[in-house]
């Protein structure tokens, strides 16, 4: 029993997704699905958009969890990329008056119209400039205030009755959707300017020559920018403070909207996924290869969800630790995957559902046991099975020894420390990592300085990575905490293919290049690495190398 | 079987990888020839041998949990230290052809023999099963002694003495895994390998062979 329990109790090393099920699917007779779908209740609000050459014309769908449709409401007049994303609004008061729940639904002739969830009536109408189109970006809410990115600028509504309370004439944006803060508004245009109001005064700072076409994103130290240029795109980060605009990496072509997660911000484009940590001024600290150009999903226990704009389609899910690095990615894909930009949306905790669209105009709804035992309630899980597993050792030990059956006492009292010790071992192994007495800290150090590598990697990490053709030599890197994330940065930089394997107690690299071997070790200047990649730490300045495993 | 060796150990041609392991398992038969067996007592051998390396390669996952230390241990101590080292080489080689072989199967396969020898030096060749707290403790010795031997697989010129104290640090859980590992097979499978490898059957078939040399001249 113990043993069963053992193997039962062993924490996964992934999340089984592909235990959800489709329930059903809605399928718009023209365009695409290009913003995530909004759940609110027992009710699915979903858009589409495209381009609109005959009578079909862009819509608002409401569907229960049946995939019965509640009501539809389409505009006429809208004839453009209607990718504005929708916005549920609780009902509530304020300075300009009181409302009802509703949605808000921003289009791309200029219209933004607020609708009664229930039944989809239009409850007001706004107008906004239209040059070619009108708003394509995300709105926010403030308390009372609907704050939409206009065509040119910006437009502040009030909720109650839809009013233009002020506008802003700024630059002119596609998708550039706008942030609020306590100290005003913030908002790209298609020049890679990125402009400030606060208080009705306009300021601009020019970022880049590109296009900024997301929200900016608000840190505790800034504003951090992922601007679209020719065949590429550039990172920037704006220090509120001194004013100021760093790069901070270059990337691949055609960027998403970029995600804040806590600290950390998730950037896309068709090249990588790249988490930087901006608790001060933004770093990258890690990333990987990833074709998303869209919006970011993020579920109830914190995994990203990536849509994959290419024709195979399908999601890539990725888990951060706590320092932001990725530690878990896997794929996610369904029969009906092709390309798609639009982030799923997830169910609470009662309502246990994914939801997406993507380019076909289809709609997916599932359904998931495995989402209520998601990662965090695993742990709960395997907690409890330690406490039975205890109490059901002290149990039989205690009757086999009250009825004479030493031989069973002793095999109950030997599996249950094994087991014991094999579900703590990676905390043990890190503990004695970490206590790991002075005199036993290695003294050799046969990692020297080549005089061939450039000066200026000296007092920066370098990786040297043995392949049988060769070695792989690369310098500079800065910042980077663990071994593992730092082996990725380098791989990346020279276009190194990594296979890696994960367990509960850590990452292993399996080939680098296709090369496997025995599998691969690393040494820190010059020692031997006792433990996973993602679990030791890599020094600021220091040469890693690996090698085939011997 | 020794070709992908890494960065610790000699690079060896295809061919030298042979010829390690024709020398291997020539050892390992020679020695067991050495001990005059039986066919009984050969068929019995090769079936162990095969019990254990699938039984090696089914505790694979569970990390140092090697059932192959208290069947050498208990080898080496009923049928000697000849088919104790020869059982432990032949059992090494063959399942690091599943489990992965490379410069450390050498280390293995000498760690597993120091092992039987172990077990042949401290318990004398008798047709007594072994006690159960002497069995306790000589499986638990057994696994450090085996994981001592095998740290030197990683051993190169720039290992200081200090190095391998700190790899054998880094070992310490790994080496905690064995010996509660060896405890549980001895108290789940002891009793039960040690009848098995009592070495009845070689008595028992000469004993046949008088008393059916009898039975035809009666």
């Amino acid at each position: 029993m113990l043993i069963a329990m053992f193997f039962i109790s062993l924490p996964s090393s992934a999340i089984d997704v592909e235990e959800i099920t489709l329930d059903w699917t809605y399928e718009f007779d023209h365009g695409y699905i290009t913003t995530a779908p909004v759940i609110s209740d027992d009710t699915i609000f979903v858009r589409s958009s495209g381009f609109w050459s005959d009578d079909a014309r862009p819509k608002v769908v409401a569907l229960n969890h049946d995939g019965e449709v509640k009501w539809e409401y389409t505009n006429n007049n809208s004839v453009q990329h209607d990718m504005s994303p929708l916005i549920d609004v609780q009902a509530g008061e304020g300075e300009c008056g009181s409302w009802d729940s509703m949605l808000i639904v921003p289009w791309a002739n200029g219209e933004i119209t607020a609708h009664n969830t229930s039944n989809g009536d239009v409850l007001w109408t706004n107008q906004s400039y239209v040059q070619n189109w009108g708003v394509t970006g995300q709105a926010v809410i403030q308390n009372d205030l609907l704050v939409a990115p206009t065509r040119n600028g910006l437009s502040v509504l009030c909720l109650a009755d839809g009013h233009t309370i002020e506008e802003f004439e700024l630059g002119l944006g596609w998708r550039n959707g706008v942030a609020v803060d306590e100290n005003g508004y913030w908002i790209g245009d298609e020049n890679g300017t990125l402009w400030h109001v606060e208080n009705g005064t306009k300021e601009s700072f020019h970022v880049d020559e590109g296009l900024i076409r997301h929200a900016p994103i608000l840190t505790s130290g800034g504003v951090l920018i992922h601007v679209q240029t020719d065949a590429k795109s550039n990172v920037f980060f704006f220090n509120t403070s001194s004013k100021s605009i760093s790069l901070l990496n270059e990337s691949g072509p055609s960027p998403g909207i970029p995600k804040l997660i806590g600290d950390f911000v998730v950037t896309t484009d068709s090249s990588y996924v790249r988490i930087f940590n901006c608790s001060g001024d933004c770093k990258q600290i890690d990333s990987m290869p990833s074709h998303s150009n869209g919006e970011i999903g993020v579920d109830r226990i914190g995994r990203i969800w990536l849509p994959q704009n290419v024709m195979e389609g399908g999601l890539l899910i990725l888990t951060l630790n706590s320092s932001g690095h990725i530690e878990y990615s896997s794929p996610f894909n369904t029969t009906l995957d092709g390309y798609s930009t639009a982030a799923p949306v997830f169910g609470d905790s009662i309502h246990e559902i994914l939801v997406m669209g993507n380019d076909f105009g289809i709609l997916q709804f599932y359904s998931s046991e495995v989402f209520e035992a998601g990662e965090d309630s695993d742990y709960r899980y395997h907690d409890l099975l330690i406490g039975i597993s205890f109490f059901a050792f002290i149990f039989l030990c205690g009757h086999f020894i009250v009825h004479g059956s030493e031989i069973w006492a002793l095999r109950l009292f030997f599996t249950s420390i094994l087991i014991s010790i094999l579900l703590l071992s990676p905390e043990i192994i890190l503990l004695l990592e970490d206590s790991k007495p002075e005199a036993f800290q290695p003294t050799s150090n046969i990692e020297q300085w080549s005089s061939d590598w450039p000066s200026d990697w000296q007092d920066t990490q370098v990786v040297i990575i043995e392949l049988p053709n060769g070695e792989i030599v690369d310098g500079g890197y800065t910042g980077y905490d663990n071994v593992y994330s730092l082996t990725r940065a380098m791989a990346e930089q020279n276009d190194i293919d990594i296979e890696i394997e994960e367990f509960h107690f850590g990452t292993f690299i399996v080939s680098f290049s296709g090369v496997e071997g025995n599998g691969w070790e690393f040494k820190i200047n010059g020692t031997l690495g006792t433990i996973s990649a993602d679990q030791t730490t890599m020094p600021d300045s220091g040469i890693l190398r690996w090698m085939l495993a011997s | 079987m020794f070709s992908a060796i890494g960065t610790h150990g000699p690079v060896l041609s295809p061919l030298a990888d042979l010829m390690l392991d024709i020398l291997f398992v020539s050892f390992a038969f020679v020695l067991f020839s050495m001990s005059k067996p039986s066919k009984m007592q050969s068929l019995m051998f090769g079936a162990f041998v095969l019990v254990i390396v699938a039984s090696r390669i089914l505790f694979q996952p569970l990390p140092n949990v090697q059932p192959v230390t208290l069947a050498v241990l208990l080898m080496g101590a009923h049928q000697g230290a000849q088919r104790g080292v020869s059982f432990a080489v032949l059992v090494t080689l063959l399942s690091n052809v599943f489990i992965g072989d490379g410069w450390w199967t050498i280390f293995q396969a000498l760690g597993w023999s120091a092992v039987a020898l172990l077990g042949a030096t401290f318990v004398s060749k008798t047709n007594e099963m072994l006690d159960f707290k002497s069995l306790l403790i000589l499986s638990a010795v057994s696994a450090v002694l085996f994981d001592v031997i095998t740290t030197f697989s990683l051993v190169d010129s720039s290992t200081t003495p200090i190095d391998f104290l700190s790899l054998l640090y880094s070992g310490l859980m790994y080496d905690f895994f064995h010996v509660i590992g060896n405890m549980s097979f001895v108290v789940w499978f002891g009793h039960t390998m040690q009848q098995f490898l009592l070495p009845l059957p070689e008595i028992t078939e000469d004993v046949q062979m008088v008393e059916d040399v009898y039975v035809v001249r009666g």
